[in-house]
């Protein structure tokens, strides 16, 4: 019986509790709407009593410090409520640590079914409270009126202990009042310890009771203090819906406080069992209707498996609803901590939230939290500057803050932007550095974005001192690694001075992800949507659609242009010892291709079918089958068996296609930063091919055009010159060990086909043989051309400790044709008279020389700087034309002789860039030369147009530097050269 | 599911219990059968019997994790005893599965045939054999001889154990 009377004290105290944190969230929420004014004075009344009936049923429990707080805070409401005193920050700060301190004092409570010792706390804020409400009475009236005032105000509501406060309200209000300064907390705790024990008798006895009586005591106490407690919030709720109705007029906003009245509460674990027994309904549904539709003869039993099927999922749909919540659950929670923030660091910032009626499964809302928190800390403390850093930025001196929030596909997107000062890239990079986080070769061959992204890394703070609010070094790695975890991404973009935005991308609900269901090894696998790019089906009869380049080892697929690494599944699937008996790299006549975005970059995914798509309920693998990379769990189908959940990273990963670049900031989302994935694409991939001889060579996958295998009987001679029926033209057929005179490996075994990579320059095409094309790698692009023993070599690279030598394609392709040319008596030779001038002579006047170059591709950025720093020229680089315009700006007019631009880039490309220079009337003395791997007549007018001068093959490199010796010697009369746009190098 | 009888290992129902009062404890054990051997799995732990059931494959684990199994809404993980104890014999078409809870997820042993719940005593255990091949022998905690046969017993949480670390 004792147990039985324990848990139901127990019961009601839990309730108190509940009530009570509601009730803090509510008057928290409503204060910082009253502080933004969009509280009429009369809904004060709500904020009112809901503190009030906190310190009703507080003193019925007999939580003395709650109690004299809440009374306070109460007083302190009580002038503003009555309409004498208007809404004063300081009373809004006052309200906001009183509320604090009764969550702490309630979570304490929660834990040891005490009240925590806070007096001290307590006692310097209730006379803060009371000084506020007495200030503003001797403003209006007198204040002997004022408390009389007052304590009729106790009267009235307060029907129950209406004696004891009235009596004891003025009397805390006079001691405080009479010496309110001095000795405030050892006054003021005795105040409130006597108080404690004068105002609530009933709480001295309730716990010195034996637990026999205290039943009846809690029962008596229920029938007269709760008639008092909920009725004047019920009123409340009604009074402040109709309030917020008429006002606002959206009923959105106010999602959480509606309909307050109609709810129950309900422990999350109940609904979580709810969600499951759903899903396994569902699942049994599946089977029943499967069942129903081969046993099609019972019509009855079909009509009733129909109904099932309508009900379940309506069910289904509704127990789902039950765990979703608004985000604005959250959100709303930040205006306080921006406030205070901006309080605390001097900066007046606004905080704007919209779309916080989005719903969340609550579960992921919890997830969300503590990384929001993070991203709006440092959005206040390092992103928006103080009020005077603003002003002198001609910037509003009140910072803004956005929160945003909506859904969009399947998930939901919540964006912080702030117009603060954005990242300082240069800070970042250093301090990426000094941490050792990264070094400063890899740093350099970063571009803007990825060099953002490290704030991303653990251990990474940006904050030279460590404040209480932000910049412990734990903040936005933290972020990511959660976000991730509830399989979330992250973006940032920041422009300097202009601010910051961080987007989160946020899975509605874990419990059900919706799936694509393929087939492969005769079985089904899920793969989630969220990672699905689109589903390609590649006809090999269909000569139009796009092709699969099969290379032994490694097919590509070139889809809009773009070179996409191909995995087949079911090869993936397969234990490497038995991979032999596999026919991995022919495909059928027609291939189910689904394109998936693995974080940075995307791929395909060769499979047997796709079937369908379907919502599946992922459950976990046992532990000792996560070391599997490939999977993410397993499904059960509607048939009843079970499917794995593919784990597309795992699969991207294990199969190496990540680089290592991409693994250092693997921070992406699919939709808006595809050009910061193809940016990286571009920047290091080549094509690795065995050419016969010993060594691995690579071709840049950007020179190359296509990849094709003839027959033996393909090849035809043209003089000498092995050449190739192709497209309604010859492609002459070189071959690079008998180009680069190296050792032939035996090659006199007749091979069936013969791979040839195709070279696209200018109009015409160019076919290099090679005995196999092994695979297409991502590589650190840094050259290092100190071993060039011979011409046709553009350097080597190091990766993975084997040594990559770097094929100069259009260098050999130009010695073959001077070489073609003398033995055919046509001797042409621009660069041997160069050659022949002073070289030293030459430097000097180099030195003098800065060139911009503006280039995505890291390799090609790279190479260019090396090339031009050799010839003498001083170089800098920018990685995309809006860097390289800043760059431009951030010198003098005359700074740089020459920007050499290439054409495809990201954020602004180089016509866009040429047309803004050529167009700013202190750069008519700038070169502008577009540097290309592929320009036809059409683009060389296109560029005429934007204004360049020239355009000059990237890997050219005597050519090119042949070229801007003559175009800045002749300098003076560039207007004339820019009228005679030409080709630079003929072909 | 499998039904399972009692049977009485040694002496009459009365016996067996005064012997177990003066020897201290008897115990239970699920048993079944490997390429013709008897296994036992102490009764606490197994969860239930079931009959064959349709597995979805693993593609790239190991050969003794055989696939999953849908028991009732739980994905469970059926481990082939016969490649985990390395018997390379003829595989039956069909495997019973033994269900038990290990570190949390359900494994779901495959045996060839299932047994009756032995009851044995403790004074009748004996260590295993070093004879006995090490593949298996791993996995044994010991041996009961009963009447007809020798009973080995397999320790559920070495298997558990060998799966984590293996993998």
């Amino acid at each position: 019986m004792a147990n039985n009377k324990d848990l139901k004290e127990e019961a009601a105290l839990i309730e108190y509790l509940d009530e009570c944190g509601e009730m803090l969230e509510r008057f928290s929420k409503s204060l910082s709407q009253l502080e933004s004014g969009a509280i009429k004075q009369e809904s004060i009344a709500g904020i009112y009593r809901d503190i009030h009936t906190i310190k009703g049923s507080s003193q019925f429990f007999g939580f003395a410090q709650v109690g004299v707080l809440a009374h306070a805070m109460e007083s302190s409401l009580d002038p503003v409520r009555s309409g004498l005193a208007k809404v004063s920050p300081l009373l809004i700060d006052a309200l906001y640590q009183g509320a604090d301190i009764i969550a702490t004092l309630l979570t304490g409570i929660r834990k040891d079914h005490k009240e925590p010792d806070l007096h001290k706390l307590v006692s310097s804020i209730v006379p803060k409270l009371i000084d506020l409400a007495s200030n503003y009475r001797s403003g209006e009236k007198s204040k002997s009126e004022a408390l009389g005032q007052a304590s009729s105000v106790e009267a009235r509501s307060n029907a129950v202990l209406a004696d004891e406060k009235s009596k004891l309200a003025p009397s805390l209000e006079e001691k405080s009042l009479v010496n309110p300064e001095s000795s405030q907390n050892t006054q003021s705790s005795d105040v409130s310890k006597s108080q404690a024990s004068e105002e609530i008798p009933g709480f001295v006895l309730f716990d010195d009771l034996p637990p026999s009586l205290q039943v009846a005591v809690a029962k008596k106490a229920d029938s007269t203090a709760n008639p008092e407690n909920p009725t004047p919030s019920l009123r409340d709720e009604t009074t402040h819906l109709e309030e917020v109705g008429t006002k606002t007029g959206d009923p959105g906003k106010n999602v959480g406080e509606e309909s307050h009245n109609e709810t129950i509460r309900v422990h999350v674990a109940l609904l979580d069992n709810l969600m499951n027994l759903v899903g396994e309904l569902v699942l049994i549904r599946n089977q029943l209707l499967q069942h129903a539709k081969v046993n099609d003869s019972d019509g009855e039993f079909a009509k009733m498996s129909q109904r099932l099927n309508i009900l379940t999922a309506e069910l289904q749909n509704e127990v789902m609803k039950t765990r979703m919540q608004p985000v604005g659950n959250v959100l709303n929670k930040f205006t306080r901590v921006v406030r205070e923030m901006g309080r605390d660091l001097g900066k007046k910032i606004e905080l704007t939230i919209s779309g916080a009626e989005t719903e969340l499964d609550k579960t992921i809302i919890e997830a969300v939290k503590d990384p929001l928190t993070h991203i709006i800390r440092n959005s206040v403390d390092h992103g928006i500057e103080s009020s005077a850093d603003r002003k002198s930025a001609s910037k509003p001196e009140v910072g803004r803050l956005n929160i945003k929030a909506h859904h969009e596909s399947g998930q939901v997107i919540i964006e912080i932007a702030d117009d603060g000062r954005g990242l300082d890239q240069k800070k970042i990079a250093l301090n990426a550095v000094n941490k050792g986080l990264i070094t400063s070769e890899a740093l350099a061959k970063m571009s803007e974005r990825e060099v953002q992204f490290l704030i991303f890394s653990p251990g990474f703070s940006t904050a030279q001192a460590v404040s209480s609010l932000s910049g412990r070094g734990v903040g936005m790695d933290v972020v990511k690694t959660n976000i991730e975890r509830i399989g979330g991404m992250v973006d940032l973009m920041s422009s300097p001075g202009r601010g910051t935005t961080v987007k989160l991308k946020i899975p509605l609900t874990l419990a059900i992800v919706p799936a694509l269901i393929v087939k492969a090894l005769n079985q089904r696998f899920a793969i989630p949507q969220s990672k699905l790019v689109e589903l390609v089906r590649v006809d090999a009869s269909d000569t139009k659609s796009e092709k699969i380049e099969n290379l032994q080892g490694s097919p590509v697929l070139r889809l809009r242009g773009k070179i996409l690494p191909l995995l087949n599944l079911s090869s993936v699937l397969t234990k490497p010892d038995a991979k032999k008996s596999m026919v991995h790299s022919s495909f059928g006549d027609s291939v189910n291709i689904v394109i998936l975005n693995a974080d940075t970059f995307q791929f395909g995914l060769v499979v047997d079918e796709v079937e369908d798509t379907a919502d599946i309920v992922v459950k976990s693998l046992s532990s000792f089958l996560k070391e599997i990379s490939h999977f993410s769990g397993a499904t059960i189908m509607g048939d009843g068996s079970v499917a794995l959940t593919l784990d597309v990273m795992g699969i991207s990963t294990s199969a190496r296609l990540a680089s290592e670049i991409d693994s250092t900031s693997s921070i992406n989302l699919d939709g808006f930063s595809e050009s910061r994935s193809r940016h990286q694409m571009d920047a290091s991939e080549f094509l690795m091919i065995d050419v016969g001889a010993p060594g691995s060579y690579v071709i840049p996958l950007t020179v190359v055009s296509r990849l094709e295998e003839f027959e033996p009987e393909d090849f035809e001679l043209s003089g000498e010159q092995k050449v190739v029926r192709y497209r309604d033209s010859l492609l002459p057929i070189f071959s690079l060990p008998e180009f680069l005179h190296l050792p032939f490996a035996n090659t006199a075994e007749k091979r069936e086909k013969t791979p040839v990579v195709v070279i696209r320059r200018g109009d015409n095409l160019f076919g290099i043989e090679v005995i196999q094309i092994q695979d297409v790698a991502s590589l650190p692009s840094r050259i290092d051309q100190t071993v060039r023993d011979r011409p046709g070599i553009l350097g080597t690279m190091v990766a993975d400790e084997n040594v990559l030598v770097v094929v100069d394609i259009f260098g050999m392709l130009d010695l073959i044709k001077t070489k073609l040319a003398v033995d055919a008596g046509l001797v042409s030779s621009e660069s041997e008279t160069l050659i022949g001038k002073s070289r030293s002579d030459l430097r000097s006047k180099r030195r003098k020389r800065r060139i911009l170059v503006v280039e995505d591709s890291s390799f090609f950025r790279n190479y260019m700087k090396q090339i031009l720093e050799e010839a003498g020229y001083q170089v800098e680089i920018a990685c995309d034309g809006l860097e390289g315009w800043n760059t431009l700006e951030s010198y003098d007019s005359n700074h740089f002789s020459m920007v050499l631009s290439d054409i495809e880039m990201p954020e602004m490309n180089g016509l866009e860039l040429a047309k803004k220079i050529s167009s700013d009337a202190q750069y008519t003395e700038l070169y502008l030369v577009a540097i290309t791997t592929r320009f036809s007549g059409s683009d060389l007018e296109l560029g005429r147009e934007a204004g360049f001068t020239r355009y000059l093959e990237k890997l050219n490199a005597d050519t090119l530097i042949a070229e801007i010796d003559e175009l800045l010697s002749s300098a003076g009369d560039k207007s004339q050269s820019r009228k005679e746009l030409k080709l630079a190098s003929g072909n | 599911m499998q039904a399972v009888t009692e049977v009485r290992v040694e002496g009459n129902k009365e016996g067996s219990r005064g012997a177990s009062k003066v020897s201290g404890a008897t115990c239970q054990f699920s048993t079944f059968y490997v390429a013709g051997r008897l296994y036992g799995i102490d009764v606490t732990r197994v969860q239930e019997v079931v009959r064959p059931m349709h597995i979805t494959p693993i593609p790239l684990a190991p050969d003794y994790v055989v696939g999953l199994i849908n028991l009732r809404g739980q994905v469970t993980t059926a481990i082939g005893l016969r490649e985990l104890f390395g018997l390379e014999e003829r595989r039956p078409d069909q495997f019973m599965n033994v269900v038990c809870r290990i570190d949390g997820s359900l494994i779901s042993l495959q045996a060839d045939e299932i047994g009756d719940v032995v009851e044995v005593m403790e004074k009748d255990f004996e260590l295993t054999p070093q004879t006995v091949p090490s593949e298996v022998r791993r996995f044994m905690s010991g041996i009961y001889k009963i009447s007809d046969s020798l009973l080995s017993i397999v320790d559920i949480d070495r298997i558990g154990k060998f799966l984590n670390h293996k993998l």
